[in-house]
C-alpha cells in the first residue's frame, strides 16, 4: 500500500475512533435533553416546516429561543439531520457528534501542518478523539464544539495558505473564522485577538495575500459578508447583548459587592480602590483558576459532587506527557510552534474568564488545541526509537486504556445518578405521557420547578411538550396564550389545585408535602437515575 | 540590567505583599507554626478518613448492575489507591496560581484585597520554572517540589505555611525576567515595580 493511501487509512481509524466515542448510545447519554438542545431541535424543526422559528421569525441570525439568543450555526447545522431522522434526539445530538469527529481529523492535519511528523500527528487524532474534554461536549450538542471545528478548521486552512500561497485556503480560513464567531460566544473574544496574534508571527509569509489585488479584494467582500450582519446584531438588536450581559462576569455578587460603579467617597478611594482594577482582579482570579492541576487530570469535568471520584479535562495519566509536551515546545527550536502554543495558551481561558461561574470547562473548549500541539510534541518523541525504556509506552497504552474504562464508569454510571436533574430529566417523560394522554383530562399541569433536594431548579417544560408531542410549528408561532393543548405550564398550588376537575397534576413529591395526596390519586412516578423521586402524576377529582 | 540581576530579585521580594504583610502577626505565625507536629498527624489521619472511605462505597454501589452484580469492577476503580491519586492531585493544587497570583488563603495572615504575589509576574513564573528546566537548574525545581510536598503534610494552606514556595515563585518570575531576551524588558519590569508598588500601596492606605 502506498504512502498516501496508508495516511488516508489511519485518517479513518481516526475518524473511526471518534465516531465511536460519540455515538455509542448517543440518545441515551447525557440522560436527557437539556433545555439548550430541545430548544435547538425544535428551532430547526421550526425553520425546516415553516422558514421560521419558534417566534415566528423568518430566517434569523441569532434565535431568541427561551429568551438567550443561541447562535445560529447549531440549529442551521441541525435542519437536515431532523429531515431526515425527524424530531428524535439523536437528529438533534448528531450534527456536533460529528462535526466533533471531524475536528479530530482537522487536528491532524493541522499538526502536520504544523511540522510535526505524521506518526506524532495521527496519533495526537487519536489522542483528541477520546480525550474527555472533548468527547462529552460533542455528545451533548454543545455549540462550542462546532465553533471549535471552525476554529481548527481556520488555523490548519491558515497555515497551508501562507505556506502554499494559496487563496484558496485563505477564503476557506476566512470563513471558518467567521463562523466560529457565529458558532459560539466564547469566540467572539478569542478570534479577534487569537487572529490579529497570527497575522503578526505569519506577517511575513502572508505578503502573497497583497499580489493579486482582485482575490484580495474576494477576501474582504467575504470578511464583510459575515461581520457587517454580526455588527448591526450587536449593535442594533439585543441578540449579542442579551447573551453577553447574562452570562457576564458582571453580573457576580461577589464583584457587585465591592464595586464602588463610579461613585468613590474620597480621592483615596479613586485611586487605591478603583473599579477597574476590582475588575481587573476580578477577572484575573478567574483567568488563573484554568491553570490549576487537579482541574486539568483529576476534577475538571465535574461529573460528580464534590468529595468523589471524578474526571479531568483529560486522563490522568496524561498528566507527566502533557507537562513534557509543554516543555518540550518551549525548549524546542521550532519558533512558530512556540509562539503560536504561547498565543494560544495565553489566550485560551480569556473568554471564559469574563463569565460568570470558575473553572466552567464547555466556555474554555477554545483551549483544547493547545494541549493537543503539547501532546503532538511529546508523542514525536514518546514513540520514536529514541525514547528508553520502550517498556513505558505499552504501561502507557495499558494505563490509557484503564482511564478509557474509568471514565465509562464515571460517564454512563455516575454522571447520570448525581446530576440527571441538571439535564431536566423527567421532562421527556411527562411530555410522552402529557401528549398521550390530554385528551383524558379537562387540564395538565406540569411544573417548572423541581430537585431531588428542593425547589432547587427551574425548568422550561413547554419546549419539551413541543419537542415530544411534535406539535405543528406554525399552530405554535400563532398562539394566543400560553398553553400548549390543554397543557398549563406553571408550579402547582396543591391546596386550590386539588379542586381542579379532572386535571392531572405533574410536580415534585414535595409539592404535595403538606396534605399528601391518597395513593390511588398517584397514578405514575418518575425517578431521577439516582434513585429518588423526581416527579410524581396526581389526579384530582 | 544584567549588571543588577539581584537587587530586582530583592524588589520583587519586598513588593509581594505576601511574603511581609503575615509578619505583622509574627505572634500568631510561631502559635500557628508550634501546632505543625499535630497538623501533620491529622492530616496522615485523615487521608483514609470515614467520609472517603464512605464516598469509595457510594461510588461502588453505583457501579452495581441490577441484573449483574460487578463487584471486582468496581473495586479496580474506587479504592484505597484512589484515594492517594485524590490525595496527590490535593498535592498539586499548592502549585495553582491563582492562590499566589490573586486569592491568598483570605484568613489574617493573607494580605486583604490583593495577591500576595504581583499578579503580573504569572507569565514569568511560568516561563521561568520552564527556563529553569530548560537550563537544567533541576534541582531548584526539585527543591520546589520538596518543600510543597513538605508543606503539603502539614495539611495547611495559610500563607506562613506556603511561605516558602511564595519565595520561589517570586525567584522563577525573577529568573524568567533575567534571562529573557526582547527588546521591551526594561519597560516591562519597570510597568511590574510600579505595579507591584500600586498594590502594596493599596493594602497599606485601604
Amino acid at each position: 500500500m502506498k504512502g498516501g493511501k496508508f495516511f488516508l487509512l489511519l485518517l479513518t481509524l481516526v475518524f473511526g475512533i471518534a465516531l465511536i466515542f460519540r455515538f455509542y448510545k448517543l440518545s441515551e447519554y447525557p440522560v436527557s435533553l437539556s433545555m439548550d438542545e430541545v430548544a435547538i431541535g425544535y428551532n430547526a424543526y421550526s425553520i425546516l416546516k415553516t422558514g421560521m422559528d419558534e417566534w415566528g421569525v423568518k430566517m434569523p441570525l441569532a434565535f431568541r429561543s427561551v429568551g438567550d439568543f443561541k447562535p445560529a450555526v447549531d440549529i442551521y447545522l441541525t435542519v437536515p439531520f431532523i429531515a431526515i431522522f425527524g424530531l428524535t434526539e439523536f437528529a438533534v445530538r448528531a450534527p456536533v457528534a460529528l462535526l466533533g469527529s471531524l475536528t479530530c481529523v482537522i487536528i491532524v492535519l493541522f499538526l502536520i501542518e504544523m511540522g510535526f511528523n505524521k506518526g506524532s500527528s495521527l496519533l495526537t487524532g487519536i489522542w483528541f478523539a477520546i480525550v474527555p474534554w472533548h468527547v462529552h461536549f460533542s455528545r451533548g450538542s454543545f455549540e462550542a464544539v462546532t465553533a471549535l471545528f471552525f476554529v481548527v478548521l481556520g488555523v490548519w486552512t491558515f497555515l497551508k495558505s501562507q505556506s502554499a500561497k494559496s487563496y484558496f485556503y485563505a477564503f476557506i480560513a476566512v470563513i471558518s473564522f467567521s463562523l466560529s464567531v457565529w458558532a459560539y460566544h466564547a469566540e467572539r473574544l478569542f478570534i479577534p485577538l487569537f487572529v490579529i496574534g497570527l497575522v503578526i508571527v505569519w506577517k511575513n509569509r502572508l505578503k502573497f495575500i497583497f499580489q493579486d489585488k482582485k482575490k484580495l479584494l474576494i477576501i474582504l467582500i467575504i470578511l464583510l459578508v459575515f461581520a457587517l450582519p454580526f455588527l448591526h446584531l450587536m449593535l442594533f438588536s439585543g441578540a449579542v447583548k442579551t447573551r453577553a450581559l447574562s452570562t457576564s462576569v458582571f453580573r457576580e455578587q461577589s464583584l457587585i459587592k465591592v464595586m464602588h460603579n463610579g461613585e468613590y467617597d474620597n480621592f483615596k478611594q479613586l485611586l487605591f480602590d478603583n473599579d477597574y482594577y476590582l475588575i481587573f482582579r476580578h477577572i484575573a482570579g478567574k483567568y488563573l483558576n484554568y491553570f490549576d492541576l487537579r482541574f486539568w487530570f483529576w476534577k475538571g469535568m465535574a461529573f460528580t459532587p464534590p468529595g468523589f471520584f471524578d474526571s479531568g479535562l483529560f486522563y490522568t495519566v496524561d498528566l507527566p506527557l502533557i507537562l513534557a509536551g509543554i516543555y518540550m515546545i518551549w525548549a524546542g527550536k521550532n519558533k512558530k510552534i512556540r509562539t503560536l502554543f504561547l498565543l494560544w495558551f495565553f489566550l485560551g481561558p480569556l473568554p471564559a474568564a469574563f463569565t460568570m461561574n470558575e473553572q466552567h470547562p464547555l466556555r474554555a473548549l477554545i483551549w483544547l488545541p493547545v494541549f493537543a500541539i503539547a501532546m503532538a510534541s511529546v508523542y514525536s518523541y514518546f514513540f520514536s526509537r529514541k525514547f528508553k525504556p520502550s517498556i513505558l509506552r505499552y504501561i502507557y497504552i495499558v494505563l490509557v486504556l484503564f482511564n478509557v474504562l474509568y471514565l465509562k464508569d464515571i460517564y454512563f454510571r455516575q454522571f447520570p445518578r448525581y446530576f440527571s436533574e441538571y439535564w431536566q430529566y423527567g421532562y421527556k417523560q411527562i411530555a410522552l405521557f402529557a401528549c398521550q394522554n390530554k385528551d383524558r383530562y379537562k387540564n395538565i399541569v406540569i411544573t417548572d420547578t423541581f430537585g431531588s433536594l428542593g425547589p432547587l431548579n427551574t425548568g422550561i417544560p413547554y419546549i419539551y411538550v413541543l419537542f415530544y408531542c411534535n406539535y405543528d410549528p406554525l399552530i405554535y408561532q400563532n398562539r394566543k396564550s400560553g398553553d400548549i393543548y390543554n397543557i398549563k405550564l406553571r408550579r402547582i398550588n396543591w391546596s386550590e389545585d386539588k379542586e381542579l376537575d379532572n386535571s392531572l397534576l405533574v410536580a415534585a413529591p414535595w409539592d404535595f408535602a403538606l396534605d399528601p395526596p391518597a395513593d390511588e390519586k398517584i397514578i405514575k412516578t418518575i425517578k431521577y437515575p439516582g434513585g429518588t423521586d423526581a416527579f410524581i402524576f396526581v389526579e384530582t377529582k | 540590567m544584567q549588571k543588577n540581576k539581584r537587587w530586582l530579585f530583592f524588589i520583587l521580594l519586598i513588593l509581594s505583599p505576601g511574603l511581609w504583610w503575615p509578619l505583622l502577626n509574627i505572634k500568631g505565625i510561631f502559635s500557628e507554626l508550634r501546632n505543625i507536629p499535630l497538623y501533620g498527624q491529622n492530616k496522615i489521619n485523615t487521608i483514609f478518613g470515614e467520609e472517603r472511605i464512605r464516598n469509595v462505597g457510594a461510588m461502588r454501589w453505583a457501579n452495581r448492575d441490577l441484573e449483574k452484580e460487578q463487584v471486582i469492577y468496581s473495586k479496580l476503580f474506587y479504592n484505597k489507591v484512589s484515594i492517594l491519586v485524590d490525595e496527590f492531585f490535593s498535592f498539586l493544587s499548592l502549585f495553582s496560581p491563582r492562590y499566589y497570583f490573586q486569592s491568598g488563603d483570605g484568613s489574617g495572615f493573607s494580605p486583604s484585597n490583593v495577591e500576595p504575589v504581583p499578579i503580573l509576574l504569572f507569565p514569568f513564573w511560568l516561563i521561568g520554572l520552564l527556563m529553569l528546566v530548560t537550563k537544567k537548574q533541576n534541582k531548584v525545581v526539585l527543591l520546589y517540589i520538596v518543600t510543597a510536598f513538605v508543606i503539603f503534610m502539614t495539611g495547611k494552606m495559610e500563607l506562613p505555611y506556603v511561605w516558602p514556595i511564595l519565595i520561589f515563585n517570586v525567584y522563577f518570575g525573577y529568573f524568567a525576567l533575567k534571562n529573557m531576551k526582547y527588546s521591551s524588558k526594561a519597560l516591562t519590569i519597570a510597568v511590574i515595580i510600579i505595579y507591584a508598588l500600586y498594590i502594596n500601596f493599596r493594602l497599606i492606605v485601604l
